[in-house]
């Protein structure tokens, strides 16, 4: 394979280099390991642009910055790990109860609590996904490797913009800190989305979506039209009421609002054999290993399909459907405990045998996932 | 003092008294607050400020928290943002600054908050003091959480009765002002909200181009002045006996403005660009068929990551791909420093490292994190230990060159290793890492007379 621009970079890189094409002028930072590459890499590149990148005094401050300045007109990101999500989760909830676009990339590493800083690990899927309380859809996007972080940073940008909405770009600690050779003259092209901005010459409502799927459109803080921006319940004008058709209506616009709009989430990669009976889910870090054991029990004869899925939620139902036709055995390696996606995907997973490969505070390896491959099915 | 007399942000043009407070405040909505509340005194207070100032309220952003003082919103007439619990001086200062710096700058943020967000989000009080941009802020000081129920905050003063300080409070109150004072803010005072000088105050800190809070003293009627009857008389015997004074307290005309100073340091026209825009080139070939995964250690300051990342520029010369995993105790300059490397002649997939082709150590801290790795190393590798340290049974060949009486600078003896090693396991030619040196660019001398010692040691 011959590369043409050919460049050594972390996944931080990557998931700069992304951002900033698809937009992101503003980046408010807190150190944390192992995302603190993403904050050094967006203070050195994005003032070059003109941009605004700063470090706030904790992870609170880093996001209800980039609110702000997303509210303002900017497209915004910030990036941290579990300990500093966690801090995070009250200003998401804020970010996509007023319909504010922002990116939040979560590298995660070995939990609980402070855990262990540089130990990849893929604990934090539910945290990012169910942490908003009432319970309303976050999309969650996850790159396997530095070149497609370029692709999932992008993705993230153009999702939370377009729905207006925040995004989690859910990595962890070997894309971020773990240097790779990239040709860069053979990453995708990708088309980068605005928000939908109000323009016409009409009296405008803050949150005046047309149907409930809609995204209302966006007028910016200070711009010419007087906006009304609230995270308590509230109307279409974003007048404060707790009940009612109008607030049971805007509660219902902001799950219909990601959920209708699935095809422009969803990412995956499906790759099919005739005839197997085998399937292969995996996503992230473990993606690699994955693909690695697929490839080698594909060698040895044997038929298995794979699917990665960047888009983990909202979960690809219609796509797990399809490709879990004729499959008998579902195999889904994770570096968490017990399963933690295994368990979103099972009532979806029609198979026989869905089988996890779990392992915390170390990679899990091409051959353990082929030994599960390899695995004769239970027979009751 | 007539506040406009001041440079203001975001006053438009227009003469003075030509607005009125109905353009910043509906006043045909009621007030949703309890009667008797200091609260609309302040809304009104705003407004009039406003008013002084001539601003265009689609200029201006109210940003309200939570609490009783942030129902404003529904009566303002400006941009309004009601935010989290606490959250709203952080939040004011994102609009602020992607308004300065990347908008027209002429939007006014104002923030509305009372003194329970104040105590939940007194770090953002402190940071915006330090930083300086251009908002000023409200607090609606009551001396307790009126909307949960009169329970007490960081602002309650001494012996005050709450509902959860029956016996009267015992402990001393925050002072946000002498606080934000040893912060450097720029503009400070404090007020009461039956003062007859709160609009033009309130003015003056709007039109201070910074930073600016006034504290606003009222009392809630709904618990403050049902729970102590006596305190209307006592506020201001109070304070005087705390040494707390009433008024601007500090203007300081010499601040620089948050945004002013970003734009000063922020855009050096010297800074190089540390990432090359080009590629780097395949200059030489490579011998590899198979995937090779090296693991190499050393102490911290000797240079093994940077050498690490030598070698894979090498081998990136040389049309390989490349994988590079550092890792170090918890401070980066103590004990161990390690660098895991694969090397592939086609896309690496599985970047991890269980069984090593190849170990690398330069001292006894690297030894002692490795040995697991060394012991358990591909019989057929190939591992290069410093001839000094004590080591297990090793399945591999091992070469055991003495670098540190060879190497002048213990900062290039990791670079001597990977000499030594590809030596004798040339799968790519010593050129390529001679090339990745010149293309640093920084102690190239020094760094290939390394690798003609390395190269030469064993």
């Amino acid at each position: 394979m011959e590369c043409r621009q050919s460049q050594i970079v972390s996944g931080a890189d990557m998931i700069a280099t992304g951002a900033i094409y698809a937009g992101v002028r503003f980046y408010a930072g807190y150190p944390i390991t192992p995302a603190s590459t993403i904050y050094t890499a967006m203070m050195s590149d994005l003032p070059k642009l003109g941009g605004i990148a700063i470090g706030a005094p904790d992870e609170i401050s880093a996001l209800c910055y980039c609110v702000g300045a997303s509210l303002r007109g900017m497209k915004a990101m910030t990036a941290t790990s579990g300990p500093g999500f966690t801090l995070m989760v009250e200003t998401i909830g804020y970010a996509l109860m007023t319909e504010t676009p922002v990116v939040i990339a979560l590298a995660q590493r070995l939990g609980p609590s402070t855990g262990a800083a540089t130990q990849s690990a893929q604990g934090d899927i539910l945290l990012a996904e169910y942490c908003i309380s009432g319970g309303y859809p976050l999309p969650v996007i996850c790159p396997t490797r530095p070149s497609d972080a370029y692709e999932a940073v992008i993705r993230a940008v153009n999702i939370a913009e377009t729905l207006r909405t925040p995004v989690v770009l859910l990595t962890e600690k070997e894309l971020t800190m773990t240097w790779e050779t990239v040709d860069l003259a053979r990453l995708p092209y990708l088309e980068v989305k605005d928000r939908p901005m109000f323009r016409r010459d009409e009296p405008y409502l803050t949150y005046g979506f047309k149907q409930p799927a809609d995204p209302p459109l966006f007028a910016p803080v200070g711009g010419p039209f007087k906006v009304t921006i609230t995270g308590s319940a509230h109307n279409r004008e974003g007048e404060l009421i707790k009940d009612g058709p109008d607030a049971v209506a805007m509660l219902g616009h902001l799950d219909v609002k990601i959920r209708r709009h699935m095809p422009e989430i969803t990412w995956v990669k499906y790759d099919p054999q005739a005839g197997s009976e085998t399937l292969v889910i995996s996503y992230g870090v473990t993606d690699r290993a994955a693909r690695a054991a697929v490839q080698t029990a594909r060698i040895q004869g044997l038929a298995v399909s794979h699917l990665t899925i960047y888009s983990l939620f909202p979960v690809p139902e219609s796509i797990l459907m399809s490709s879990i036709s004729g499959i008998k055995r579902v195999i889904i390696p994770e570096e968490n405990i017990s399963g933690l996606y295994r368990s979103v995907l099972l009532p979806h997973l029609n198979a026989e045998e869905v089988i996890g490969i779990n392992k915390v505070a170390s990679l899990i390896t091409p051959d353990e996932i082929l030994a599960g491959i390899l695995k004769k099915p239970c027979k009751d | 003092m007539i506040a406009s007399a001041l440079p203001v942000e975001g006053a438009t043009q227009a003469p003075l008294n030509k607005m009125a407070i109905g353009d910043y405040l509906d006043e045909n909505k009621e007030a949703p607050y309890c009667k008797g509340c200091g609260h609309i005194h302040i809304d009104k207070s705003l407004a009039r400020a406003l008013d002084l100032l001539s601003m265009d309220p689609g200029k201006v952003a109210v940003v309200s928290d939570i609490g009783c003082m942030g129902l404003v919103d529904s009566m303002l007439k400006t941009h309004t943002v009601h935010t989290t619990h606490g959250r709203s001086p952080a939040f004011a200062a994102g609009i602020e600054l992607a308004d300065a710096l990347y908008g027209d700058s002429a939007l006014k943020t104002i923030v509305m908050i009372g003194d329970g967000g104040a105590t939940i989000g007194l770090l953002h009080l402190v940071e915006l003091a330090r930083m300086n941009p251009d908002v000023t802020v409200l607090i609606h000081n009551n001396f307790l959480y009126g909307m949960t129920g009169g329970q007490h905050s960081g602002f309650t003063p001494v012996n005050f009765i709450t509902s959860t300080t029956l016996g009267g409070n015992i402990i001393p109150p925050i002072d946000i002002c002498g606080m934000l004072a040893t912060c450097n803010a720029g503009f400070l005072a404090r007020v009461l909200a039956t003062d007859h000088n709160l609009p033009e105050v309130i003015a003056q800190s709007i039109s201070y181009p910074g930073f600016a809070l006034v504290e606003i003293l009222e009392l809630c009627t709904g618990y403050g002045t049902r729970f102590n009857p006596q305190i209307q008389n006592k506020i201001k015997a109070d304070l005087k006996q705390q040494g707390r004074r009433l008024g601007i307290l500090s203007q300081d005309q010499d601040k620089k403005e948050f945004a002013i100073s970003y734009k000063e340091k922020s855009h050096p026209a010297d800074r190089a660009d540390q990432r090359p825009e080009e590629g780097i080139p395949r200059l030489f070939a490579h011998q590899l068929t198979a995937p090779l995964r090296l693991i190499m250690g050393g102490t911290a300051g000797e240079g093994v990551q940077s050498a690490a990342h030598l070698f894979t520029v090498a081998a990136v010369l040389s049309g390989l791909f490349t994988a590079q995993k550092n890792d170090n105790p918890v401070t980066v300059g103590t004990g161990f420093s390690t660098s895991e490397l694969i090397f592939s002649p086609d896309e690496i997939l599985f970047n991890g490292i269980s069984m090593p082709d190849a170990v690398l150590i330069t001292s006894g801290s690297g030894l002692k994190r490795l040995e697991g790795m060394l012991v358990r190393m591909n019989p057929e590798g190939l591992a290069v230990v410093e001839a000094d340290l004590t080591i297990p049974q090793v399945p591999g060949r091992v070469l055991r060159p003495s670098f540190r009486g060879l190497i002048p600078d213990p900062k290039n003896v990791n670079l001597a290793a990977v000499a030594a090693y590809l030596k004798h396991h040339p799968f790519l030619p010593i050129d390529a890492l001679k090339e990745a040196i010149r293309r640093r660019g920084k102690g190239v001398e020094e760094a290939l007379d390394a690798v003609e010692r390395g190269y030469q040691a064993i």
